[in-house]
């Protein structure tokens, strides 16, 4: 009998884990591709401007945790962590990273926390975190330490989104 | 001992839920261009430069710059990989420098609060009116604008032959600095 309840825990315990999934969408393009423009410098003697703040929604965020039941939809808490994977890139230039709102939600659940810029790095650090099923969060990117005495090219990084279920 | 296992089963499962369960990249490029900029400080500078008459007869005809002559070169240059330094020339473009003499122009070494890999400035150079290197090997850099950033531009006349110089003759010139690949 003990044996039996043994078993049937860890089907169950294997059982949750296998249903538990979730989806971490980016609904906005998943390459931003932005080129600083050479008239960018005011006058002969100058550098570029210090940094370019783009657009309050230039990553749009949803944030979906299955199976679709009320815990999962209302009340299951999760945190975003971000950081960076650097393809060609100069260590001069700074990314950082804001929330500028809360998104979408019919529980009035908010995300909390990033609201700030803050500084990606390659070791991932906590964005926001938040409860339930949230669409459209809108997330600002923000640009610092790029040069006229960097060489003139192109540099990419990826930014990375992990989603942590609490 | 069977309930431990199942204790210790039940602390397993709790924690696989606190486990990363999705993760989005988004790539983000960013291009910086090419640029050459220069100009000069004060803008639209102009200087005058005179031969003075001796009162000892015999004596050298004594030089005279009858305005500030201190103009300085600020200029932006970014260069992309594998692309050339550049180059910085000083010709003129319109007017005559008066028989008899040399226009001259020293550029000294960079000074400022600008930031790179500023060029190499020649010492002296008489200007004609075809582009001349006054300036060479300048890399991604920033001078700063206004006087005091960048090189000091000095300019003279010297005379090279007594027998040309006409005191009648007043000319003006214009000199055109220009940024360009090596």
């Amino acid at each position: 009998m003990k044996k039996t309840s043994i078993i049937i825990t860890l089907i169950c315990c294997f059982a949750i884990q296998v249903d538990l999934f979730a989806q971490l969408k980016i609904s906005s393009s998943s390459f931003i591709n932005k080129n600083i423009a050479a008239v960018s410098i005011s006058e002969a003697g100058m550098d570029f401007q210090e940094e370019i703040v783009f657009s309050q929604d230039e990553i749009m965020m949803s944030i979906k945790i299955f199976p679709q039941n009320l815990d999962n939809v209302v009340y299951n808490s999760w945190q975003i962590h971000v950081s960076k994977n650097d393809i060609d890139w100069n260590n001069d230039l700074e990314l950082y990273i804001r929330r500028t709102g809360d998104g979408k939600n019919d529980y009035n659940k908010k995300p909390q926390n990033g609201e700030y810029f803050q500084k990606i790095e390659t070791n991932s650090s906590l964005f926001f975190v938040g409860q339930g099923w949230i669409n459209l969060i809108p997330i600002q990117v923000k640009l610092t330490g790029f040069s006229v005495t960097l060489p003139a090219k192109s540099y990419s990084t990826e930014i990375i989104f992990t989603l942590i279920d609490n | 001992m069977k309930k431990s296992i199942v204790f210790i089963l039940t602390i397993v499962a709790t924690n696989l839920y606190a486990q990363t369960i999705d993760s989005q990249e988004v790539e983000f490029r960013i291009t910086l261009p090419e640029v050459s900029l220069v100009s000069i400080a004060p803008d639209n500078s102009t200087i005058t430069l005179a031969l003075e008459n001796t009162e000892i007869a015999g004596e050298k005809v004594k030089y005279s710059s009858k305005t500030d002559p201190q103009l300085w070169l600020n200029y932006t240059c970014s260069i992309a990989p594998n692309s050339p330094s550049k180059n910085l020339t000083a010709q003129i473009i319109s007017g005559n420098v008066p028989d008899g003499l040399e226009l001259q122009l020293n550029v000294s070494e960079y000074s400022g609060s600008g930031k790179g890999n500023f060029g190499t400035p020649i010492s002296k150079i008489n200007l004609q009116n075809y582009p001349q290197n006054i300036i060479s090997n300048i890399g991604g850099s920033y001078t700063n604008k206004g006087v005091n950033n960048g090189h000091k531009l000095e300019y003279a006349i010297a005379i090279t032959n007594y027998e040309q110089l006409d005191s009648e003759n007043s000319n003006i010139l214009t000199i055109v600095y220009t940024i360009s690949d090596n």
